[in-house]
């Protein structure tokens, strides 16, 4: 009785602790983020929500911000439908060179950001010269190497999802006169759902963030919003960047929050 | 109703044959049960019959028409997965109508026949519930449901009462059988639980590597059975070796069994049913009869088993029935009359000891 509400307080301190120090760097984000100072000092000053006015003054945040939402949308959308069909053969289907090929789509995982940043660079470049197409121009050469890491990200929860699925029910359902494609939106889509929710917010979240990979691969007018932010962060030290990290942590928990309503977030990761 | 007719089929993974030219009919509103052990091909046939397995060689009629390459929603057959396969994101009414659905029937005709097919399994009031929410007998009776709402050409079941409580088995194994009776279904069940093939099937279809070994009513394979695996399959058996002569059979041990031992080849096992040793007085009398040591003895309520030891050495265990009042007494280490009829005694073909 005694040991185990001590080990009781004990567990619950270590979770207390644990969700503190992950929950640690946002709240001081958050928190630096109304100082009335421009350099950090501590306690400060005073409070204001000028950093907030002035994140939103910087035409290269918004304009950042608009690119990164338009690259993590279309990479989500050609990350997740690919590997969503990559993982129905994955996963139902036996053939040849089957691991390799799961090991290939996974591979970026494996890889450090900046080193497919940089191999991307200049893969693109040479393809410039050989045919003039030049990618790192445009949103192209981003959206190509989101792509990169969205579709392992979905990959690998779609089929972590789909392992536990039993695959007598889509026998059931044939048995029952559905043919394969009937079988397929009837049963299997609907069955995967919450991994395909899962790997979009992920994909979406991994995209949006995403700084090694893109660093060498924006343009003038094709900037993401985390390289506008470290471009702000060579000539300022002013908490505007907590300002506009708390939009971002914002926006993202409203995200989280909106799906959970859909799909209990819970369940799926 | 249909029947089934199934010839030379052949089911080969590599150079491994998971069914090996298997033929086999089913009458309609006849009930076969595939038995045998574990890793004999039952599934492979079953699965083959519904249409997902690809087979190898072979043809597979039902109704008269070929369907061996027929695709399974082409096939109007209606199967029960051992584990139910219900629809997990579907109510039970929709489970039940997604055959119905895909055959174009809808709205009033539907609902109807779905009220039906679950009033047929006692589960009228369950319409409404997520097949998580049912205990696994409700879901059992839902994946039946949802078969026959459609009127299967064939009904097919893969071990219908694995997944089930041992005492309810019984219950739902009639349950089962009345309604397939009732509703004159030709059905094939995959069992390797004899006592579930021998109180649902009408014949039995015993497998083993991929092949049949014999087929026959319960009361035939087990008075009758073909070869010493089937023996042993079904109920227990004592077994004996030694050498088939002219008057019987003699075991190693020197105990001569007489029987009917007329153009048996010499290398048979001789198998005789444990009821059929009779112990005490009345054994005196019989043609084979003996004085054997009492080994061990089993009690099991209604039964004891009892082991004897025969002065050659060869062990046999009997069966004797426990009566209130019974005058004998078993008492290990005592000697004890034994006997049996002729009739008992089997000289069958060793196809357990031999390679095979
Ligand atoms: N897809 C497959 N690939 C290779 N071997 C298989 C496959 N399916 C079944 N088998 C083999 O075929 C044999 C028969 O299997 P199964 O029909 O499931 O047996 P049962 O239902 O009688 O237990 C087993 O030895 C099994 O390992
Ligand atoms: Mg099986």
């Amino acid at each position: 009785m005694q040991t185990s509400t001590l080990s009781k307080l004990l567990f619950h301190a270590v979770i207390v602790l644990l969700y503190g120090f992950l929950l640690l760097p946002v709240v001081a984000v958050t928190f630096v983020s109304f100082f009335d100072s421009q350099f950090l000092s501590f306690p400060p000053p005073g409070y204001t929500l000028n950093w907030f006015a002035n994140a939103l003054d910087q035409a290269d945040f918004v304009n950042g911000f608009l690119t990164s939402t338009k690259v993590a949308l279309i990479a989500t959308v050609i990350g997740v439908t690919s590997g969503m069909l990559a993982s129905i053969a994955l996963v139902n289907y036996e053939f040849r060179g089957k691991e390799a090929i799961k090991g290939f789509l996974l591979a970026p995982l494996l890889v450090p950001g900046i080193v497919i940043g940089t191999a991307l660079y200049v893969f693109f470049i040479q393809i410039a010269q050989m045919t003039g197409y030049n990618a790192t121009t445009s949103m192209r050469g981003l959206v190509i190497a989101h792509v990169m890491l969205t579709i392992p990200w979905s990959v690998r929860l779609i089929v972590a999802s789909m392992g536990m699925l039993d695959r007598s029910v889509e026998e059931a359902a044939r048995n029952l006169g559905a043919s394969a494609w009937t079988t397929f939106y009837r049963i299997t889509l609907p069955r995967m759902r919450s991994g395909i929710v899962a790997a979009a917010l992920f994909s979406f979240v991994i995209s949006f963030e995403n700084l090694e990979v893109s660093v060498l691969l924006v343009s003038p007018g094709n900037t993401s919003l985390p390289i506008a932010m470290l471009q702000y962060l060579e000539w300022n030290m002013d908490p505007t960047l907590a300002a506009a990290s708390t939009i971002q942590i914002l926006i993202i928990g409203s995200i989280l929050l909106i799906s959970d309503r859909f799909v209990k977030l819970s369940q799926v990761v | 109703m249909a029947d089934l007719n199934i010839r030379n089929l052949q089911k080969d993974y590599g150079d491994f044959s998971a069914v090996d030219g298997v033929s086999l009919t089913a009458g309609a509103s006849e009930l076969v049960a595939l038995l045998g052990p574990s890793g004999c091909g039952k599934t492979t046939l079953l699965r083959s019959i519904a249409g997902f397995v690809p087979v190898t060689a072979g043809q597979i009629e039902i109704n008269g028409k070929d369907v061996t390459r027929l695709a399974p929603n082409k096939r109007n057959t209606g199967m029960v997965f051992q584990n139910y396969a219900l629809f997990p994101h579907l109510t039970v009414e929709k489970n039940v109508g997604f055959g119905l659905e895909m055959r174009g029937i809808s709205g009033a005709e539907a609902d109807k026949r779905i009220a039906e097919a679950l009033e047929l399994v006692s589960l009228g009031a369950y319409g409404h519930r997520y097949p998580k929410e049912l205990s696994g007998g409700q879901q059992q009776r839902v994946a039946v449901a949802r078969a026959l709402v459609v009127n299967p050409d064939v009904f097919l079941l893969d071990e219908p009462l694995s997944n089930l409580d041992a005492k309810l088995r019984q219950s739902v194994g009639m349950q089962l059988r009345d309604l397939q009776k009732s509703l004159g279904l030709t059905t094939v069940f995959v069992t390797h639980d004899q006592k579930e093939a021998l109180m649902m099937a009408d014949r039995l279809v015993i497998m083993r590597a991929g092949k049949i070994v014999q087929e026959g009513s319960a009361e035939e394979l087990y008075d009758a059975p073909a070869s010493y695996f089937v023996a042993d399959f079904l109920g227990h058996s004592n077994v004996v070796s030694g050498k088939v002569t002219p008057e019987g059979f003699l075991s190693t041990g020197g105990t001569m069994f007489r029987c009917d031992s007329a153009g048996m080849p010499a290398d048979r096992v001789m198998t005789l049913r444990p009821e059929n040793l009779i112990l005490g007085p009345a054994a005196v009398a019989l043609p084979n009869s003996f004085e054997a040591r009492i080994q061990s003895i089993t009690y099991l309520g209604a039964q004891s088993e009892v082991t004897l030891s025969l002065p050659g050495g060869d062990q046999l265990t009997a069966t004797h029935q426990n009566r209130t009042g019974d005058s004998l007494t078993l008492r290990v280490g005592d000697m004890i009359s034994a006997g049996c009829l002729p009739e008992a005694v089997r000289l069958l073909v060793d196809d357990m000891t031999t390679a095979h």
